[in-house]
């Protein structure tokens, strides 16, 4: 019989930070760069634009919009961006709606194909867009066609295809969510098909329906990549900010638009955080998944509509890819690698820039995404709403907006951080804090999964907070983690918007050759440098995934 | 060396969850907090542990107040309902967690690990992890742990009701085994009565933030002082009565109680185990203990019948009648009448 008694000394440091002290730390380290990244250079434009030559004041605003060019920029912005919804929305709705209701043939295939516009720079639609349609297009030059792709229309397009995987993921999660119980009991009432769909599913999925809508909306409102390169003579607000700025150094009104561009884009995400909040208990302990039958031609409409989708999303990349490997697109289509040679500016410079970048920022966001939120969710205390609410304020913040904040804020002589300016640690900085709300969301929804039992185990046993932490919560999480460090540097080595202001010529990155290039008519080599950005981010992922099954955490959502 | 609850209250909003509750539990001993869910006995617990703050009141262990005391320096063991074991650990090294949390020397640690893994029998599952054992082997896993540290009180909240019937009888036997062999006193959280009456030295009544009656498992089956402590252990049948001048009354019948009757008149309540009556043939009206009644149903339960039967003076009532063994079995619409000893009837408030 083994001996009970038992012997060892608690041999625990007598002297221990307390719980709260820890909390007050952390809050702390949370906090600071919050502020110093974020808030205050989201005050350095407030600033800006209500500083005229006779002090603060709302002139730079009366004048802005006392001139004909600002209503017509509105109204062009929020033309486009309107028409962008009208066709990504009913579009990814019946995209998703085919690939959770129907029998369709490679989901998987076609789940991921759709996906891919995530995988470049925005741009890189508007760029694909101008190969397929433009003058010199494979539609007008070798079928005759006479399209005309620059402007009002080739925004659309542009805006459309790349927000059609955001509204595809928001979607089909809303789709997925179904209640078998609710579809039987309408198909026993006698509904028919249609009647069902629009009794039953429309309204399951409506509030998915109208985020959707506020988030393709968002976007096309700030998005800079597109309209910079097929916009021609149509101008919007976001490529007006960059004129304005980068071009005749009007930085009073740059800040104006700036603040224009906020409204939008913050009053999207509050509805969209309105609807959310009432999304839940759809689904209860009840409720049964909805089975897929066969429907011969359900299924056939499905799947044909599925591939013609897929098809017209992976014309931009392949079209891409294919003006990356010939002479000159499209007047020698003989394929040659000289492209790939990057000769032309600094070289592959760029290229290596923005790895080095995007390594540094994903692993710099995953640590400061995952304090902030293990500060507010394993330390629950009165500053916790407010943690939370600065954790999750760049959402609402359009990357153009924040750049410029960037720009005023820490181009100030006067700022002790003045020294970070122009530096490849800004620009790292403002990649980690422009993404901060998703990689907040992302562990924060796996830390509640968790639940505070492993908590209490673990404090009950003697455990510490800290201790906690590092035994149970960082080991239980970290493919989480990985999934939102994968984030962090997929968004990162795509961004365009949010660094344009802030690179030097010593600090270029592939987005933004991709635009000069472009801008340089130097297309083929422009569509080189978008497929080694797309060809780096496939390979990360595809790295990610395989560490991930070799572990056996095959169920992290990595693309976001 | 006891651990004393002195006037604990605690309110949840508006709810009030422990209404100023007193207690000692004795060292050694093993208590259970019994009550349906929501009574508060889930808090008291998790105030003893330090992971809920009381609104008022204090509590002591071994004369030493433990209000400034964190809940992970208590030295309290804890198993939760829901195993907790941590996913990512071994059978091993989740034992041996709290030692390390106490820096103990490795060695140590894994000798005391192993011992505490064979005093729940599982020395053979040391390296499986949570996931790759079944419930009463995690719970099992939990109680090791939990007692690794050698606390000086150990927790159980409602550890068993995860588990399916088979399994939580064996781990009854088992856990009460392991508290007698290791001393430590014990306080379990379980809303079970038969759980409580084969386990617990003492148990603690509580309903709707209130302790009802503290007592031994057979003082509180025996000699229920609350109509809802008498329902809750083991059910019994409760019969309004009339009490004038002493005497008591149920309709015309007279009751005789071998308990002292109360002096003051009004209504009462007497309760009387299904097991204490006895059906025989109708007398007169009015002799004592034999309550004219009729067969309402009957149920056969293999070692037991149950009757059901409505007394003539309250035919709203339903009053179970258990009879074993060879008994003769009424049938359904006869007229009986329900007797039963002095000594088996109690006077409830």
């Amino acid at each position: 019989m083994t001996t009970l008694t038992f012997n060892g000394t608690d041999r625990r440091k007598t002297f221990r930070l307390g719980d709260t002290g820890i909390f007050l730390a952390l809050t702390t380290i949370v906090c600071i760069p919050i502020f110093l990244f974020l808030v205050f250079p989201l005050f350095g434009i407030l600033v800006r634009s209500l500083s005229t030559d006779d002090g603060y004041g709302v002139g730079n605003f009366t004048s802005t919009m006392s001139t004909l060019r600002f209503w017509l920029l509105v109204r062009n912005s929020l033309g486009v961006s309107f028409t962008t919804m009208l066709i990504t929305v009913p579009l990814a709705y019946a995209f998703a709606y085919a690939l959770q209701r129907a029998r369709i043939p490679f989901k998987p295939f076609l789940r991921l194909a759709v996906l891919t516009p995530l995988f470049a720079p925005s741009l890189v639609q508007a760029q694909g867009l101008i190969l397929l349609l433009g003058r010199n297009g494979a539609l007008n030059r070798f079928l005759g066609f006479e399209l005309e792709i620059y402007g009002f229309y080739g925004i659309a397009i542009a805006n459309a295809l790349y927000n059609f995987p955001y509204a595809f993921l928001i979607l089909s999660a809303a789709l997925a969510i179904a209640d078998a119980r609710t579809y039987e009991s309408a198909e026993v009432l006698g509904a028919r098909p249609w009647r069902i769909f629009r009794t039953v599913t429309i309204p399951a999925t409506r509030y998915g329906l109208v985020v959707t809508c506020f988030i393709v909306f968002t976007l096309s409102m700030t998005d800079f990549g597109n309209p910079i390169v097929i916009g021609g003579n149509f101008s919007v607000l976001a490529t007006e900010i960059y004129n304005q700025v980068i071009g005749q150094a009007q930085f009073a009104l740059g800040a104006v638009i700036g603040i224009v561009l906020l409204i939008p884009a913050v009053l999207g995400k509050s509805l969209e955080r309105m609807v959310s909040k009432r999304q839940h208990a759809l689904v209860t302990a009840q409720s049964r998944n909805l089975q897929i039958r066969p429907a011969l031609g359900r299924d056939i409409a499905a799947s044909v509509f599925a591939y013609a989708m897929v098809l017209t999303v992976l014309s931009i990349p392949l079209i891409v890819l294919l003006a990356s490997f010939v002479r000159l697109w499209p007047y020698n289509m003989t394929l040659t690698l000289r492209h790939y040679q990057f000769d032309v500016q600094n070289g592959t410079a760029p290229l290596w820039n923005s790895v080095y970048i995007s390594l540094a920022t994903a692993t710099l966001g995953v640590l400061v995404s995952t304090l902030a939120a293990i500060v507010v969710h394993k330390f629950r205390n009165s500053l916790t709403g407010f943690v939370s609410f600065l954790a999750i304020l760049p959402a609402a913040v359009p990357g153009m907006v924040l750049g410029l904040g960037y720009v005023f804020f820490f181009n100030n002589p006067d700022n002790p951080l003045n020294f970070l300016y122009g530096s490849f640690a800004l620009l790292v900085i403002l990649s980690v804090y422009y993404n901060h709300s998703q990689a907040f969301l992302i562990t924060s929804t796996s830390l509640k999964q968790i639940g505070a039992t492993f908590d209490e185990a673990s404090t009950m046993l003697g455990g510490s907070a800290l201790t906690t932490l590092r035994r149970v919560t960082i080991p239980l999480i970290w493919p989480t983690l990985l999934g939102v460090w994968v984030f962090y540097f997929m968004r990162t080595m795509v961004s365009l918007s949010a660094i344009i202001f802030l690179i030097t010529p010593a600090t270029q990155v592939a987005s933004v050759s991709v635009l000069q290039l472009s801008d340089r008519g130097a297309i083929n080599q422009a569509a080189a440098f978008s497929v080694c950005i797309m060809g780096i981010v496939i390979g990360c992922l595809l790295l990610v995934r395989g560490v991930l099954w070799l572990f056996g955490a095959k169920s992290v959502a990595l693309i976001r | 060396m006891s651990l004393v609850i002195n006037s604990l209250s605690k309110h949840f909003g508006e709810v009030t969850a422990l209404n100023n509750i007193s207690l000692e539990v004795p060292q050694g001993c093993f208590v259970c907090f019994l009550g349906p869910s929501g009574c508060g006995k889930t808090t008291l617990l998790r105030i003893i542990a330090g992971l809920e703050q009381p609104d008022n009141g204090e509590i002591t262990l071994n004369n030493k107040n433990l209000s400034q005391t964190h809940a992970s320096n208590r030295n309290f063991g804890v198993v939760f309902q829901s195993y907790s074991l941590f996913p990512n650990m071994t059978a091993l090294t989740n034992v041996g967690y709290g030692l390390r949390c106490r820096r103990l020397p490795k060695p140590d640690i894994i000798t005391r690990s192993k011992e505490m893994l064979a005093l729940v029998q599982l020395q053979d599952q040391a390296d499986k992890l949570p996931e790759q054992m079944s419930g009463g082997q995690q719970q099992r896993v939990a109680l090791a742990r939990a007692l690794a540290p050698d606390p000086s009180l150990l927790l159980l909240d409602e550890p068993l009701s995860a588990l399916d019937a088979k399994v939580r009888e064996e781990l009854r036997h088992e856990i009460r085994a392991i508290q007698q062999r290791l001393g430590v006193t014990t306080i379990m959280v379980t809303h079970d009565q038969e759980e409580s009456l084969v386990m617990a030295d003492l148990i603690v009544v509580m309903n709707e933030g209130k302790i009802e009656q503290t007592g031994t498992p057979k003082s509180l089956y025996e000699h229920p002082e609350t109509t809802f402590v008498a329902d809750f252990i083991g059910g019994m049948n409760l019969l309004p009565v009339r009490i004038e001048n002493g005497a008591a009354y149920f309709g015309d019948t007279p009751v005789t109680l071998a308990e002292k009757t109360a002096t003051q008149n009004g209504e009462g309540k007497i309760g009387v185990r299904p097991e204490a009556l006895t059906l025989s043939a109708p007398t007169n009206d009015t002799a004592a203990n034999h309550i004219p009644c009729e067969v309402k149903s009957i149920t056969y339960l293999g070692n037991l019948t149950r009757v059901f039967v409505s007394p003539a003076a309250h035919p709203e009532l339903k009053v179970t009648v258990e009879l074993h063994g060879q008994s003769p079995v009424p049938s359904p619409g006869e007229h009986l009448a329900l007797s039963f000893a002095p000594e088996a009837l109690r006077l409830l408030t």
